[in-house]
């Protein structure tokens, strides 16, 4: 047994224990994009001698440096000169963590920025994300630049929202990998990988023998398959490299894709939601805008533009049936912001949010 | 007195063929929309009368002014006599005397479900300020939802100020479109901003006012069809709102389209009230046990 001070809180732990597994079951938020519980942590495995990615080969260039990680698990530990990824750290008996200091969030910010450099990400700054309907974009930006159909469920989006994303990242020059086609079950668009290598991992977690892997390509981690196709290589399509996949480099093309898999979900950001009580909602200003309430799960169950915040949640607070959290925020256009909230919803779930359709039982 | 172009007409209807004392249950909706606001009064589900005004600045005085026009002809009728009221739309929490407010999505479909028929399963909804298209069942339930990305063009206020502009009374915008046959401008769809200086650009050209309310409303119905084009387009097809009065505007759209939307019987404008008023009698069947 062991006894850490995680952020002023002492929590038990095992020695010898992955630190970072370690905060995340004790709900303290640690952000990373290529580790995963159920998997190795990166790189899990050498780079192979050579990797196709489409009619492209690649050729692995030896490196004396290892692959770069996604870094976005730094830590400060008590007793270090210098942050560690929490992902590779075994957890020591009487550890002080810190996770929330100033110069983490700086340095996180930084190893996101060297990530986003090759992803395309213009959807992820734009002021009107939420709720877009992503079919048109009123700023221009052409299609290659913005994100990917992915955007409601990305996990980069997420983890890089949370982090916050610098304004000095060099411009995003698209490359020109053709799709990748896994039969009917799933498609990869290796454009948008970001090299954290899950999927390598994965697929050695589900076969024997992988059929993809990376080489080192100058200062990059290059994934590809192991021979000219996923069929040639020994892919059997089991659609576990699409199931951990944190962006929309590796996406599902049918529901049967992934089905037999049962990976662990991975923690994601918290969100700032506030307890649905009359002294809760006391403080929310009397103005324009949008208030959403949430279920015990957090799941959205009502949206509601209004010309007063505090009145449609005082009116609602009696009524509104499991609902325990709300956000709120000003918005002059209100009623617009509110359908394109409701709008974004419907896309993700197929209707309406709960207590928005709970009337229609009544007809 | 400078004439307003902009302006449109406001109405009241109250139905020659209900006695509202023999009625059971009356209940009511009121739409507090940006630009304009109506009053629904529906007896035992029928609907008995309604109004349609422009919005004050006070969503509060909006609906008190709504209230009144549509009590004028009611013969007596008083707020006492109506079992539950709905608000619903952009003031719709500033509804002094509404039992409870609902989002206008819903009301919105469960409105033109009731005006035009069960069979409707697509709505395109032209308002004051946005252009929204809602697919719905037979029972008007909310299916799928989609609306325009943050402009005015193409939405009332656009055309609004198209009227103002050109100065031709909004109301005679439409027929005046929907007679002409020759070549139009071209015009840029995309902003009401830059539709303004094109107009009288194009004005200064010699191309008649005719010609550009035409390419106007052509535009306004290809983006329009733009929007369409993300859901499934399924008939029955109808448009509510204010545009929908346009006739310019919807033969361009139905040409578009190759569909013919349902004709409407009443002010297009009333939907989301009559949706209200409609959860309003579905509640206070309820709460009557």
């Amino acid at each position: 047994m062991a006894k850490i001070i995680l952020n002023g809180r002492e929590i038990t732990a095992t020695e010898g224990d992955n630190l970072l597994k370690v905060c995340h079951e004790a709900g303290e938020y640690i952000p990373s994009l290529c580790y995963h519980p159920d998997l190795p942590p990166f790189p899990g495995c050498g780079p192979s001698k050579t990797v196709h990615r489409y009619e492209k080969t690649l050729e692995n260039e030896p490196c004396t440096e290892d692959p770069t990680r996604c870094g976005l698990c730094v830590v400060d530990i008590s007793g270090e000169d210098s942050p560690v990824y929490s992902c590779q750290t075994l957890v020591r008996d009487r550890m002080q963590v810190s996770t929330d200091t100033l110069e983490i969030e700086m340095l996180r910010r930084e190893n996101l920025s060297a990530i986003l450099a090759r992803h395309p990400r213009a959807c992820l700054v734009c002021p009107q994300n939420e709720g877009c309907d992503r079919l048109g974009c009123t700023m221009n930006i052409p299609e290659k630049l913005r994100c990917c159909s992915k955007f409601n469920k990305c996990e980069l989006r997420k983890v890089a929202t949370y982090i916050g994303i610098n304004r000095n990242i060099p411009e995003y020059k698209p490359e020109s990998v053709p799709l990748i086609k896994g039969g009917k079950l799933f498609t990869y668009d290796l454009n948008l990988c970001i090299s954290c290598l899950r999927c390598i991992r994965a697929c050695a977690y589900e076969q024997e023998t992988g059929a993809i892997g990376y080489v080192l390509n100058g200062d990059r981690v290059m994934v590809g398959t192991l021979a000219e196709s996923l069929a040639t290589s020994g892919c059997k399509f089991c659609g576990a490299c699409v199931a951990v996949c944190p962006t929309g480099a590796m996406m599902p093309a049918s529901e049967k894709c992934g089905q037999k898999l049962t990976f662990s979900a991975v923690m994601l950001p918290p969100t700032l939601q506030l307890d649905y009580t009359q002294d809760g909602i006391e403080k929310v200003p009397e103005k324009e805008g949008v208030v959403q309430l949430f279920d015990e799960k957090s799941e959205v169950i009502y949206i509601a533009g209004s010309s007063n915040m505090r009145k449609e949640l005082q009116v609602n607070l009696k009524s509104a049936k499991g609902a325990r959290y709300f956000t709120y925020k000003e918005n002059s256009m209100f009623t617009q912001r509110q359908n394109e909230l409701i709008q974004h919803y419907i896309d993700v779930h197929g209707k309406q949010p709960r207590i928005n359709e709970e009337l229609d039982d009544l007809f | 007195m400078t004439e307003e172009y902009f302006r449109w007409t406001e109405s009241k209807w109250v139905s020659p063929d209900i006695d509202w004392r023999k009625g059971d249950l009356i209940t009511c909706g009121c739409d507090i929309g940006s630009t304009s606001t109506q009053f629904v009064i529906m007896v035992d589900g029928r609907l008995y009368a309604y109004s349609n005004q422009r919005s004050k600045g006070k969503s509060e005085q909006s609906a008190q002014l709504a209230l009144e026009n549509a009590l004028t002809e009611t013969e007596g009728m008083t707020l006492k006599d109506m079992e539950y009221i709905v608000g619903t739309g952009y003031g719709r929490v500033s509804v002094p005397f509404a039992d409870k407010d609902i989002t206008e999505i819903s009301c919105h479909a469960r409105g033109a479900n009731f005006l035009y028929g069960d069979k409707v399963r697509t709505i395109l909804d032209m308002g004051g300020q946005d252009l929204k298209v809602i697919s719905c069942n037979e029972k008007g339930k909310v299916l799928n939802f989609i609306m325009n990305d943050k402009c005015a063009a193409g939405a009332g206020r656009g055309m609004e100020t198209m009227a103002e502009i050109m100065q031709i009374s909004i109301e005679k915008v439409g027929d005046m479109v929907a007679e002409y046959e020759g070549d139009l401008p071209d015009v840029t769809p995309e902003c009401v901003v830059f539709a303004k200086t094109d107009a009288l650009r194009r004005l200064k050209e010699g191309w008649s006012k005719a010609s550009i309310l035409s390419a106007y409303c052509a535009a306004t119905a290809w983006r329009v069809a733009d929007l369409i084009g993300k859901v499934n387009l399924e008939e029955d097809f109808c448009i509510t709102g204010g545009i929908a009065k346009n006739k310019g505007v919807v033969k361009a759209l139905e040409k578009r389209l190759s569909i013919q939307a349902v004709k409407p019987e009443f002010d297009t404008q009333i939907a989301g009230a009559v949706g209200a008023a409609l959860y309003g009698k579905a509640l206070a069947e309820r709460a009557r046990g």
